[in-house]
């Protein structure tokens, strides 16, 4: 039944992070390839489409991206909505743009819970490490702490303008996206049994009414 | 709509009264009485509905039971100082003083009156001054009518689910507004032919910052596209006017008085807003323009306003010089906006020769005028956007004091724009939307079901429930209808709790005064 079935999703990604970290040139590469050194400040919020082809499905990624100082405004809430999922951005060559990571998840998971109350998959992108890199994102076990301990499903070292590792962190966070979608699904009523004709294993009373 | 051609009883007994109309019916509707004037049934199951009495719309309840009666027994009629005469008819020739004249049922000539009969009413929607729509537990509706006479009438209660049904055929012929005060509270008035008017005054209602703006804040989407539902009568717009792009301003110097005084601004504005300014006059008339001097000047004390503010400019420039590398270590805030600013400079119209290239002078003063604003407003500070309005000053005044003093003009303007509530943001959408609903209805609701998450229908939402009670799983029931499943989930989840697929009241009082408002 799958074949005639062909399944599109569609997910809402935020792309968050401080002012001038590169977002709006990841999403520039991810979407367009291509790179320009003169992206203007985005002002508000700003739209890009992705299609990808995902398992013979349809995966079609809304790229929010969001103005880096809205940070400081209360829009974030409305921009928030209904995100699946998010890539927070710093800068490697600005080690204040990875404090700031803290503060913009902090924000997010504050503003923004699944279904189930599971925070959205979040994949943290130290970009622009063509221009070097600092002593944090040089220590994986340090970033790999850092991830945990803020809850990031992974984190690239990523470069728009040499196209490094984006389409990856871009890949693992649908993966992360679509895993979670599946948990929600498992989680959704705990105590109802739902009845299926594939499910022959165990448990099933014959006594008890089977849909069809 | 739910509207039933009269094939029911409530159509039945109705046909002996001429020019009749029913519009829209209700059962389930339980009426409760306040055990004042009876102490038997607090509650009375029975029909709501709207008619058309002689083309005068009206909102009737009677009880179940009453078939064959035509006439309800307690009238909302105009008052005619009798007495409490009772009109069966109503007169259609009113005036819009209607009052309760009675609510004690008189006998009536033929038909005996049934206990529960007494407490069917008719009541003009003319005559209708308010409506609170409230929620009962399980998710049950009531509703309690007032009418102008300021009578509240027994509480309705919808067993049955119409509340949002009934709002809308009443729609028909009045506006509900809902009250500023209290959202579940909806203030009824009659269609207004001055409607673009109304719309207005409810800009006005806008402007003082009132409940709309606040709920807005809090929720500025589903505020903008649920709360305007009042212009939904077509604006008649007059014809557009016939307008033509005018010459750029293109002399200066006569309009200049032998002192050098502007003679006629509002003549230069005129031309300017028509038809703008030759790109070679920009550089003068930008600094009238943005407040930089002012229109009655003489060239002698403009000369001293140029003297005074470059010594004003320069001093504050020199305070953000003059911070050490240590000083600046312990000021956030500072650092927080040399930051900012230095990352939007290097990004602001770089394709322009003016900022194009590295170490370009044009950067430079770019940065060097933000970083002084700052100082000048330190409260509001760099705001993204603002390089962006600097820039074109650059550009026209060349001049590093000039633009500065520009920039300061126009932020004037502007600063609205800027600042971190974003409440004038909000308040522009709001009136865009505003101005949408009223030119372009079918684009705004549009845009509301898209804003509105995607709401499912009743009838999808019904379907849903209809499937699942038949023993499917969600995630055939999601496969089937192709809707997420965790919309079914929540159909379903409410409808074993509520019984119901219809949408909820919100419990309780949205809060929306903020202190400050409410200590207006």
């Amino acid at each position: 039944m799958q074949n005639n079935h062909h399944k599109e999703h569609l997910y809402k990604i935020l792309v968050i992070g401080d002012l001038g970290v590169g977002k709006t040139s990841i999403i520039k590469r991810y979407v367009h390839h291509n790179f320009s050194p003169n992206y203007r400040a985005t002002i508000g919020v700003d739209f890009a489409l992705k299609v990808l082809n995902w398992d013979q499905e349809t995966v079609r990624l809304q790229l929010w991206d969001i103005a880096g100082q809205e940070r400081f405004g209360n829009m974030t809430r409305v921009y928030y909505r209904e995100a699946m999922g998010a890539f927070i951005v710093f800068d490697v060559t600005r080690p204040a743009s990875l404090e700031a990571v803290a503060k913009w998840k902090e924000d997010l998971d504050s503003k923004l819970t699944l279904a189930n109350g599971k925070n959205v998959a979040t994949v943290l992108l130290a970009n622009k490490c063509d221009q070097g890199r600092d002593v944090l994102t040089n220590n994986g076990i340090k970033m790999e702490q850092f991830c945990q301990e803020n809850g990031f499903v992974g984190w690239y070292e990523t470069s728009a303008k040499e196209n490094i590792n984006i389409d990856e962190a871009a890949n693992c966070l649908v993966k992360h996206i679509i895993a979670s979608e599946k948990d929600l699904l498992q989680s959704e009523v705990p105590d109802t049994i739902t009845p299926q004709l594939e499910n022959d294993k165990g448990g099933t009373c014959s006594s008890c009414f089977r849909s069809q | 709509m739910e509207e039933r051609s009269s094939d029911s009883g409530g159509g039945r007994m109705e046909q002996n009264i001429p020019d009749y109309k029913l519009i829209f019916e209700k059962e389930g509707v339980y009426l409760h009485t306040n055990a004042k004037r009876s102490n038997q049934d607090t509650t009375i199951p029975g029909f709501i509905r709207v008619v058309e009495r002689a083309g005068v719309p009206a909102l009737e309840w009677s009880p179940l039971e009453d078939e064959g009666r035509c006439a309800p027994a307690v009238l909302y009629s105009k008052k005619d100082g009798e007495g409490g005469e009772e009109d069966t008819h109503f007169d259609p020739g009113y005036e819009p003083d209607w009052a309760v004249i009675s609510t004690v049922k008189k006998d009536r000539e033929h038909v005996p009156v049934k206990e529960s009969d007494q407490w069917s009413f008719s009541l003009p929607l003319s005559e209708l001054y308010s409506l609170r729509r409230a929620r009962f537990s399980l998710g049950r509706n009531f509703l309690v009518l007032t009418s102008r006479g300021g009578h509240p009438l027994p509480a309705l209660h919808f067993h049955r689910g119409g509340t949002r049904e009934l709002l809308r055929a009443l729609h028909h012929y009045i506006v509900l507004d809902p009250s500023p005060v209290d959202g579940r509270l909806y203030l009824a008035y009659p269609h207004e032919t001055g409607a673009l008017s109304h719309s207005f005054d409810r800009l006005h209602l806008l402007d003082d910052g009132s409940d709309l703006v606040t709920r807005f804040i809090q929720d500025p989407y589903a505020t903008t596209f649920a709360g305007f539902e009042l212009i939904n009568c077509g604006v008649e717009l007059g014809p557009r006017p016939d307008v033509t792009r005018g010459q750029p301003l293109d002399k200066w110097e006569e309009f200049l008085d032998p002192e050098g005084r502007v003679t006629n601004p509002d003549k230069i504005k005129e031309l300017v807003f028509r038809g703008g300014i030759m790109p070679s006059l920009r550089r003068e008339i930008w600094k009238f323009l943005l407040g930089f001097y002012p229109w009655n000047s003489t060239t002698k004390e403009r000369e001293d306003i140029l003297r005074f503010k470059t010594d004003e400019y320069f001093r504050m420039k020199v305070q953000w010089k003059s911070v050490t590398e240590e000083q600046e270590m312990r000021n956030s805030l500072l650092r927080g906006y040399r930051s900012l600013i230095e990352r939007d400079v290097s990004r602001t119209d770089r394709h322009n020769t003016f900022f194009s290239g590295n170490n370009n002078p044009g950067l430079t003063l770019l940065n060097d005028v933000l970083m002084t604003y700052c100082m000048f407003n330190f409260d509001l500070g760099y705001v993204q956007g603002m390089s962006d309005l600097l820039s074109p000053l650059l550009f026209i005044t060349q001049n590093e004091v000039e633009s500065f003093w520009c920039l300061t003009g126009f932020m004037e303007l502007v600063h609205q724009n800027f600042e971190e509530s974003q409440e004038a943001m909000k308040q522009q959408l709001l009136k865009l939307s505003i101005l949408l609903k009223a030119l372009d209805p079918e684009l705004c609701d549009f845009l509301g079901n898209i804003m509105k998450t995607k709401e499912l229908t009743k009838q999808v939402k019904d379907k849903v429930v209809e499937k699942y009670e038949a023993g499917l799983g969600y995630k055939k029931i999601s496969r089937a209808l192709n809707i997420s499943l965790s919309a079914i989930k929540s159909i379903i989840r409410k409808w074993k709790e509520y019984d119901t697929t219809a949408n909820l009241p919100r419990g309780g009082r949205p809060p929306k005064l903020k202190s400050r408002t409410r200590r207006k």
